[in-house]
């Protein structure tokens, strides 16, 4: 009996030390993640804004014609546009910031 | 298998390009020569040249000559229809949605009458492989003109459009890389598209360009508005790296000698077709005026 007390007392903090450096590991691996995630968005939080930007190009030079610039050849414009859905919202999504470009660019670029 | 001479005759509204077209096919065919003759032109006139209806699709008028009148209007609704289904198959219900009356105005949307060209020329290219010769009675001078600008034109639009969406695909790529350690990468449809395109213009660029295999010609009448014209025809054309290859002085008096009237290039070739009091319709008619032309003269009205 009292050898297995023992061995019952001797289990108990070694069961606990281990699911403690689980739990360790799992919010390490959580922090990493964070930290990684943090990173990369910090890595590429002025690329993607000029991405957009060059997209927005691309829209407007290919579509131009929708909202008044010169365009390329007609069939240019009308062969590409069945595949240009997402440059054509972008292009929409633009008219709101239209009217503020300075604040648009300054809010990129954390401006305060 | 050897693909077949090309022919173009432009120039001046009202010069006989039509008459000259007729003339040549006819000669070719008279040689032995399977040909076929086409009419760019909206306002054709080749079915009361030859006395006998003409439609879209060519049709055989004597042994080995064949001849057709472009509809630009047809071939404007087909590609329309083309893009239309293309739109509703790519774009979501909610876009696509009464998109058919939108695009009842795209026919008359600028631009329009010479792709149409460029696509009723291209179609003629495939389905009329076997003949020795396709002759182009072209439309005048402006609408012509952009024809043969157009593929270089939009070969240089695709190249700018083609190096931007690069661009664009290398920076997508790299914030991919860093954002999603590059799991999701998605086949650029757009620059496919533009490769493909592009492509189809070069192809076509060049082959304007290429003497060997195209020959663009002038109809002119010997009178200062026709020559003026013609010499903007080469100018325009030399832009896009287009040459002449031929003059052909209509109407000249009654001998074949070519007129005195300076013209800033020196033409390749030209030919004399003197006047005829005789009206120049009916297979006959036009047999009777090759008749009259020598062999060398013959050979350069078509070749």
């Amino acid at each position: 009996m009292t050898n297995g007390s023992s061995e019952s007392d001797d289990a108990t903090p070694a069961k606990s030390v281990k699911s403690l450096a689980y739990k360790l590991k799992d919010h390490l691996v959580t922090l990493w993640k964070a930290a990684d995630t943090v990173a990369r968005d910090k890595a590429v939080e002025a690329l993607e804004p000029e991405l957009e930007e060059m997209e927005h190009i691309f829209a407007l030079l290919v579509q131009g014609a929708f909202v008044g610039i010169p365009s390329p050849p007609m069939q240019i414009s009308l062969e590409l546009l069945p595949l240009m859905e997402k440059e054509m919202m972008l292009m929409m999504e633009k008219i709101d910031t239209a009217n503020e470009p300075l604040s648009h660019l300054f809010s990129i670029f954390d401006v305060s | 298998m050897k693909q077949p001479d090309i022919v173009f005759y432009m120039g001046k509204g009202g010069t006989g390009k039509s008459t000259v077209s007729s003339l040549a096919g006819l000669g070719a065919a008279m040689t032995g020569k399977k040909t076929l003759v086409v009419s760019m032109d909206a306002a054709h006139n080749l079915s009361d040249i030859f006395e006998t209806p003409l439609g879209h699709t060519p049709r055989e008028i004597i042994p080995g000559l064949f001849a057709g009148e472009i509809d630009q209007e047809r071939m404007i609704q087909i590609y329309l229809k083309e893009t239309q289904r293309s739109l509703k198959k790519n774009y979501s219900y909610l876009t696509a949605f009464n998109l058919e009356k939108h695009f009842d105005i795209l026919k008359f949307s600028p631009g329009l009458e010479e792709h149409a060209l460029i696509m009723a020329f291209e179609q003629l290219l495939e389905t009329w492989k076997h003949v020795d010769l396709i002759i182009f009675d072209m439309p005048p001078t402006a609408l012509s003109v952009k024809f043969f600008n157009l593929p270089a034109l939009s070969h240089r639009w695709m190249s700018q459009l083609q190096a931007l969406r690069q661009e664009i695909n290398r920076k997508k790529e790299i914030v991919n890389r860093v954002k999603l350690a590059g799991k999701t990468y998605e086949r650029d449809k757009i620059l496919k598209k533009i490769n493909e395109m592009k492509a189809n213009y070069q192809f076509l660029e060049k082959r304007f360009q290429n003497q060997d295999q195209v020959s663009i010609k002038v109809v002119l009448n010997p009178n200062p508005l026709a020559l003026s014209e013609t010499e903007r025809i080469h100018k325009n054309l030399k832009t896009a790296g287009i040459f002449l290859s031929g003059i052909i002085w209509n109407q000249t008096g009654e001998t074949t000698a070519p007129p005195t009237l300076p013209l800033s290039f020196t033409p390749p070739s030209h030919l004399c077709l003197p006047r005829t009091a005789q009206q120049l319709t009916g297979i006959g008619a036009l047999k009777a005026y090759l008749n009259v032309l020598d062999s060398h003269d013959l050979e350069r009205l078509s070749g």
